[in-house]
């Protein structure tokens, strides 16, 4: 087997939280597991303990060999490749095929829906997610990555290893409250870091969905909306309002000591204490929502709208008041509403004043510390301003990846959140 | 090969009968056997016992409705020839609660070429095929069994020296693959097939069920070449070409009641003791299965036994019916555990049906009964520590707890199953468990392990509630369970699938059924593990015996916990003809049982007796096929091959769009600027995984999402993806390991719409009238694949001078489209345009 790594030597300042949820390859390394993932790095000892974050892992596959035969993962099942015998697809169960591999004398084959599979026939192993995609054999047992992490399968039963990291790489939102990080998933669900520990919360702990889009700490507890309407987080339990007009797909949210606004396609919601208040703004698919002065910004895919009482307007290229009408951030600034859009750059909301012309803004991806803004583009890393210039942050200098689509200033830190993992800047 | 030749010698003169009695049905040999005489297959093919008062009724179906297979091509160069089937005929006989059936299709090759062709059809899932056939011109070429291989490999040798050969293979229980090769120009070909099979029976009633057409279905992946199970549809509206026509004919034995089909239209008529059924003339399209149900005008005795002898090994028949119908007071008192899953995919309707059958049950309860109410998604909770009495108040606190329930959380089952099974026994009463669920999990091996270790004296029941439950599990988890399953569809009527239900399993009738052979030389019980007899159920076991003997059978149990015990003298003949079913019908029995003894793949040892039983029963089994190879060369072996595809009938009632058709899988924005759309996949709830592989390389596993209903993946169409079409590869498996393929197309486009502005004056106004110069292709999806040309502007505004706003409304002019507005400022203007994917292009007009 050949095995090529790199021990984690991350930027200046820059620490990286790998999920290692996706898993690419894995491999044995001695008595540790070393995966590679979508995300980045890891090595487990094999009780199950978190080693080490690697800066990368090239595992190349290892095809499974048994005497002249060669069993090669495919999409139709697992083909066999024997000397001069003629090639042999074996179906397993219908899932495509994604690595095999032998462990005890026995082959086995990870399927991507089907979970890990004893092979010849195909029964298949408890305790192992749907998605298989990649195996490692050896006399100590049989290392299973999946798309939910890396299982030790050994003595007849499979249990997991890590799994002390957020959800997933893929991270839409960051939120400070209660003491702990809050970091919303793409598809995974929420992470919570406190402490040093990472919990995670998806519909099997009561989310209405895994798809998450915007969070928000209202002084008490966190709340957090997504495909299928907004939910809170109190004392470490997932709840969701009784309303059902709160159940829409919701996409920005703010929160407020009780106050809940809510962003949805075509109106703006005012939820407290169960009053339930709407205000229809068609055409409205919103990104993010700001409250700021009694006034409510929303930031769409056609405009910028502004809520002032019963009062809507929608403003953008139409009447001259952005330079792009897709817009994607907002945050409070000292000069006025500070506006991201995702063709037109960062600027200053009537104004005039661009403040980076060739930004790319990912939704929700502004954040500001008095005079520090911090920029998340959408293929360009990081923008970070001091208050005199511009600096930018990518993978190059550590950061996870170049799409940052989070950002939060957390006192001395700066959490950065991409769509192929989670750091933390100390400056 | 000398092993098999009996079976064969015997088949040949079977055909030979046939031929030259049309009018008589020859039924195979008891196969194990040593050859029947040429005397059994000439003269006796009596398709109605006779041995005894039980064997009733013959009904004969002549009918061209049969398993209406199609030829369908393979390898290369397919065609599709639906007028390739011209005819089907079959006949059916009902003896003893057996059907004999034979099946006979008319193809014609209509090619100047030689015709392969593989028909698929389905049968009744307990079928055992016992023989085919096939006729070319005036040749009658019989066939062999042997292991599906070995047969396969004959028929390609058959194939490739260009002699005709028929293959006949089994995919499922239920749905059998034939293969014909070297067909001759302008021959006729008739294929027969004959199979028998078990009858329903379930309160008084008889049922037979006819399939006819295979449905829609996924790819199954067991087989090499995953076209030849999933014959083609035509499409609504289209026909196939062959009609069918089916006579039944019911005679003998007690008179029959009550004879409806609950599919057809029927022509009925009474003569001499039998009944003729035909379809009716505008009923013969093989679109729908055939249900045939009656009764008899009188009850059928406790206990019966028939039997059949014409080899070494005999075959008996012992079936239990008891009369006795318990008072109330009487039924044996139970511990009734209700198992209730609230995972998130029972919540909707599955979950109020589910509190809808549970709220009967609980009424339903007998008074010296007792009740547990367990839940379980990921944990599992429970009503009460132990089960309470069956108090008013503890009815009302249970029904009150019911009504907390809500779908949501992961399916952690054997956590249900534990709390089921697991508390202590009360010996006064005797437990049975309610599962109630969808079935939609993945680890049943471990389910029925689990249930299989811990079930003891306890009876369980499944109920599976919804559209497309895991069956194999529900199945499973009775037959584990010991009891049996029932199905509500979401749009069957609740109230009666539910009180039969509850009919049933509130009071069962006989428990700890025993049988005692009195010194019969019997062996080889099928079932092996004797299930108890609820109400309106026989109880029928099969046997093996070796050589004549006498003895009193007796038959034991408990009605209501009162002991119930029969005896029946019965004698085993050295020789009885009668009665042939018997032995193929234990030979099926035993394959099933064999089959379903390992969940999951069979060991090596099943599939090695399987294959032993159908080449000693000449039965066609997953590992035993017939094949028929014709000596003679009686087509042109210079002549190309063609492969012809026949088409099923789209089952009645059943739409293409709802089998994997059209739009199957859509992309929530199908034109886009760089986004996260989501993929929504038109897959059954009950698919075992939806796989989506993006066309940058990413695979993910879709998510069943309640609330559309449908399979959904998100996913991110990144900055700087390249314009233009883009498809996502989609992957459904089925439970059972089929697989359906489709796509979904999404375009990214990032290319601002271009168009060409014009104003004049208009009177005291301007028209201004912007036509677009750019347009894109849109594919219409469907069987087609239409081409469409279609504009790319979503919407276009102007903003004049004095500030207003105003938006064009598009013309469909015959040749062009155009978007106009009069406005009645003048000067200088912004006119904006926005395409479908969001792109906007802005262009200075000046207004006259």
């Amino acid at each position: 087997m050949t095995l090529l790594l790199a021990t984690a030597a991350l930027g200046a300042g820059v620490e990286t939280f790998p999920s290692c949820a996706r898993v690419k390859a894995v491999a044995f390394l001695w008595d540790t597991a070393v995966v590679s993932a979508e995300d980045g790095a890891c090595r487990y000892a094999l009780d199950g303990s978190e080693v080490s974050a690697l800066e990368a892992a090239e595992l190349p596959p290892e095809p499974a060999r048994q005497g002249d035969c060669e069993f090669v993962p495919r999409r139709d099942g697992l083909l066999r490749r024997c000397g001069r015998l003629a090639d042999e697809v074996f179906p397993v169960g219908g899932f495509p095929v994604t690595s095999a591999a032998f462990h005890g004398g026995v082959l086995y084959a990870g399927t991507f829906g089907g979970g890990l599979r004893r092979m010849p026939s195909g029964e298949r192993v408890a305790g192992v997610p749907d998605a298989v995609t990649a195996l490692a054999g050896s006399p100590r047992g049989l290392l299973v990555g999946t798309d939910r992490g890396t299982f030790l399968f050994e003595k007849g039963k499979a249990r997991a290893l890590g799994g002390a990291g957020p959800a997933d790489g893929h991270i839409v939102k960051l939120a400070r409250g209660g003491g702990a990080l809050w970091a919303a998933h793409f598809d995974r669900g929420l992470s919570r870091l406190q402490d040093g520990v990472w919990t995670r919360f998806t519909t099997a702990e009561g989310l209405p969905s895994d798809w998450v889009d915007d969070l928000a700490w209202d002084g008490q507890c966190l709340w957090g909306a997504g495909e299928r309407g907004v939910f809170f987080v109190e004392d470490g339990v997932v709840k969701r309002p009784e309303d059902p007009r709160l159940l829409r797909p919701t996409t920005a949210l703010a929160a407020s000591s009780g106050t809940v606004l809510l962003g949805q396609a075509g109106r703006v919601v005012a939820w407290k204490n169960g009053v339930f208040t709407e205000t229809a703004v068609p055409e409205l698919h919103p990104q993010r929502l700001l409250a700021d002065g009694g006034k409510v910004w929303l930031a769409g895919l056609d405009g910028l709208w502004e809520l002032e009482g019963a009062k809507v307007t929608r403003h953008g290229v139409i009447d001259g008041k952005l330079p792009g009408d897709w817009v994607t951030a907002l945050s409070p600034g000292p000069d006025g509403l500070l506006v991201g859009t995702y063709d037109a750059g960062l600027l200053v909301f009537g104004s005039g004043a661009t403040l980076k012309s060739d930004a790319w803004v990912n939704p929700g991806a502004l954040d500001r510390d008095g005079a520090r803004l911090a920029v998340g583009e959408n293929g360009t890393g990081l923008a970070l301003w001091d208050g005199a210039s511009w600096s930018q942050l990518g993978a190059a200098d550590g950061l996870p990846g170049d799409d940052v689509s989070a950002v939060l200033f957390d006192g001395p830190h700066l959490w950065v959140g991409t769509r192929t993992g989670l750091a933390r800047i100390t400056h | 090969m000398d092993r098999h030749r009996p079976a064969l010698t015997a088949v040949a003169f079977a055909v030979i009968g046939f031929l030259l009695h049309p009018g008589l049905k020859p039924f195979p040999s008891d196969p194990a056997s040593e050859p029947a005489s040429a005397q059994d297959a000439g003269s006796t093919f009596s398709l109605v016992p006779s041995a005894s008062a039980q064997e009733f009724e013959r009904v004969s179906i002549s009918s061209s409705d049969m398993p209406s297979g199609g030829l369908m091509a393979f390898g290369g160069g397919k065609k599709v020839g639906p007028f390739v089937l011209e005819h089907t005929e079959a006949s059916v006989e009902v003896a003893g609660g057996f059907a004999f059936v034979e099946v006979s299709q008319r193809f014609k090759n209509p090619h100047a070429s030689r015709l392969e062709a593989v028909y698929a059809f389905p049968l009744p899932e307990n079928a055992a095929v016992t023989d085919m056939f096939m006729r070319v011109s005036s040749r009658v070429v019989a066939s062999e069994v042997h292991e599906r291989e070995q047969a396969k490999r004959i028929y390609e040798t058959a194939k490739s020296s260009g002699q005709t050969a028929a293959l006949l293979e089994q995919e499922r229980p239920n749905l059998f693959t034939q293969s014909v090769a070297n067909v001759p120009p302008g021959e006729t070909v008739f294929v027969h097939i004959r199979y028998v099979h078990e009858l329903a029976y379930d309160q008084g009633r008889y049922r037979f069920v006819f399939p006819m057409t295979v449905g829609p279905r996924f790819n199954p992946p067991s087989v090499a070449d995953a076209e030849r199970v999933t014959p083609p549809m035509l499409e609504p509206g289209e026909r196939g070409g062959h009609d069918i026509q089916v006579t039944v004919k019911l005679k003998g034995g007690l008179p029959v009641t009550g004879l409806k089909s609950l599919s057809h239209e029927l022509i009925v008529k009474k003569s001499s003791g039998a009944t003729t059924v035909r379809l009716k003339d505008f009923d013969t399209i093989p679109n729908k299965d055939l249900m045939l149900e009656w009764g008899l005008s009188a009850a059928k005795p406790e206990v019966s036994v028939l039997s059949h002898k014409s080899s070494s090994t005999g075959t008996v028949l012992l079936t239990l019916q008891p009369q006795a119908r318990p008072r109330p007071e009487e039924v044996t008192p139970k511990e009734m555990v209700f198992v209730v899953d609230t995972s998130g995919s029972m919540s909707g309707e599955p979950i109020a049906k589910v509190k809808e059958a549970m709220r009967r049950a609980i009424k339903g309860m007998n008074p010296g009964d007792s009740f547990q109410i367990i839940r379980f998604d990921q944990a599992a909770s429970s009503f009460r520590p132990l089960p309470v009495a069956n108090t008013p108040q503890n009815v009302r606190d249970g029904l009150s707890y019911l009504n907390g329930f809500d779908g949501a959380g992961g399916t952690n089952m054997i956590e249900g199953i534990k709390a089921a099974l697991d508390f202590p026994r009360d010996p006064a009463r005797r437990r049975v468990v309610l599962f109630m669920t969808d079935g939609y999990i993945g680890n049943e091996t471990e389910i029925f392990a689990a249930v299989r270790e811990r079930l003891g004296e306890t009876r369980l029941f499944s109920f599976g509630v919804g559209s497309s439950v895991n069956r194999y599990l529900l199945d499973g988890l009775a037959k584990e369970g010991r009891g049996f399953v029932q199905y509500v569809r979401p749009d069957q009527e609740t109230e009666k699938a539910v009180a039969l239900f509850y009919k049933r399993i509130r009071n069962p009738l006989l428990m700890d059924v025993a049988i005692d052979w009195g010194g019969l030389a019997v062996t080889d019980f099928e079932p092996k593990v004797l299930p108890d007899l609820f109400d309106g159920q026989p109880l029928t076991v099969l046997a093996r015996y070796s050589g004549p003997s006498t003895g009193t059978v007796t038959v034991t149990g408990k009605i209501a916990g009162k002991p119930y015990r029969r005896t029946l003298g019965v004698r085993l003949p050295g020789k009885r003809t009668e009665n042939r079913a018997l032995p193929v019908v234990w030979a099926r029995r035993r394959v099933e049982r064999l089959k379903g003894e390992t969940y999951g793949a069979p060991k090596p040892e099943t599939v090695e007796e399987v294959k032993g039983i159908g080449l000693s029963f000449k039965l066609v089994t997953p590992y035993t096929s017939f094949v028929a190879v014709e000596r003679t060369l009686l087509a042109d072996s210079r002549l190309p091959l063609e492969t012809v595809l026949i088409p099923n009938e789209m089952p009645e009632g059943m739409s293409w769009e709802a089998n994997f058709g059209k739009d199957a899988a859509l992309v929530s924005i199908p034109r886009m600027k760089p986004g996260d759309p989501v993929l929504s996949v038109d897959a059954p709830r009950g698919t075992a995984a939806v796989i989506a592989d993006f066309p940058f390389g990413k695979r993910q596993l879709c998510a069943w999402d309640e609330v559309r209903e449908k399979w959904a993946c998100r996913f991110l169409v990144p900055r700087g993806t390249p314009d233009g079409r883009y498809a996502i590869k989609v992957l459904a498996v089925g439970r059972d390991g089929s697989r359906a393929e489709f796509e979904a197309d999404y375009e990214v486009d990032s290319k601002a719409p271009v168009f060409e502005v014009a104003a004049k004056a208009a009177g005291r106004e301007v028209l201004v009238m912007a036509e677009p110069r750019r347009f894109v292709l849109e594919t219409r999806k469907g069987r087609k694949g239409a081409l469409a040309v279609t504009h790319d502007v979503k919407r276009v505004r102007l903003l004049t001078a004095d500030g207003k706003v105003t938006t064009l409304r598009l013309e469909r002019r015959p040749d062009r489209f155009v978007w106009s507005a009069k406005v009645a400022a003048r000067g200088k203007a912004v006119l904006e345009a926005v395409d479908y994917a969001g792109n906007v292009s802005r262009q200075e007009v000046v207004l006259p």
